[in-house]
């Protein structure tokens, strides 16, 4: 092993016990499911692009940084740290998360007060979003014949 | 009850990772608190996927709590873990969902409006 990594690395891990392989399994999950809430974004964001500046960009960054935070959780699986570099490790790790968190609350706020502008505290007639439903659902009825 | 559940001790050299992991627990009910605002304040565009960040927001909030308390307990690190991974993963899934869900239906309400 390189002299600068024995600083920080003790050791690889590469025996697995079962919680060890559960925990693995489960971290990686939380990898792809930050994975699936990113596409789920841009998704969102090309559905309805009026969200793209109001709140959209900040969920982007928290989930970003939300992957990079599991990502490490997956690798800290595998790599056995020095105790004073593992309590860095796991700061930076936590702080991604934190940050990501205080982003994602500027997020809703910019939402919150976006919606706010848009609609006022009227109502919106759900006889209109029914109306708009049924004209869809008409079109494709006459598409499909 | 607690001396079963091993020793609870904050090192000082952990004092920040569980401030960190603390605030990641406040953050994400600060979020739930805003959800239940904005729930209150616009029902209808709130209506699809809502539920769904609801649930979800506490239990990313719990995800840091359960890494508030691994920090802290060393017995019990392994259950605290796999608490923390589950609730992750189950929060985020819902999270997905549900912004999804409340997506496509503003997309259809901004439409009509």
């Amino acid at each position: 092993m390189p002299l600068h990594l024995t600083a920080i690395l003790e050791r690889w891990i590469t025996e697995f016990n079962l919680s060890a392989v559960r925990d693995i399994m489960l971290e990686f999950l939380a990898v792809i499911a930050f994975l699936f809430l990113l596409a789920v974004l841009i998704i969102a964001m090309i559905k309805a692009p009026i969200l793209s500046k109001h709140g959209s960009i900040e969920m982007i960054i928290f989930v970003i940084l939300g992957l990079i935070h599991a990502t490490m959780n997956v690798f800290d699986e595998f790599a056995w740290f020095t105790q004073e570099f593992y309590d860095v490790w796991k700061t930076l790790k936590d702080l991604c998360l934190l940050v990501g968190a205080i982003i994602l609350v500027i997020g809703f706020f910019r939402f919150f007060l976006f919606s706010t502008r848009l609609f006022g505290t009227e109502k919106i007639e759900e006889s209109n979003v029914k109306i708009k439903e049924e004209e869809e659902f008409t079109s494709e009825s006459d598409i499909n014949g | 009850m607690l001396h079963s559940m091993g020793e609870w001790i904050i090192g000082n050299d952990q004092i920040l990772t569980f401030t960190v992991e603390i605030s990641i627990f406040v953050g994400f009910v600060i979020i739930s608190i805003l959800l239940f605002l904005l729930h209150h304040r616009f029902p209808q565009i709130t209506r699809n996927g809502w539920i769904e960040l609801v649930i979800g927001a506490p239990f990313i909030a719990l995800k840091g709590l359960f890494d508030a308390l691994d920090t802290i307990n060393d017995s019990l690190h392994d259950i605290f873990d796999s608490l923390e991974a589950s609730f992750l993963l189950i929060g985020l899934v819902l999270l997905g969902i549900g912004l999804l869900r409340i997506a496509l239906y503003s997309a259809k309400v901004w439409e009509v409006r």
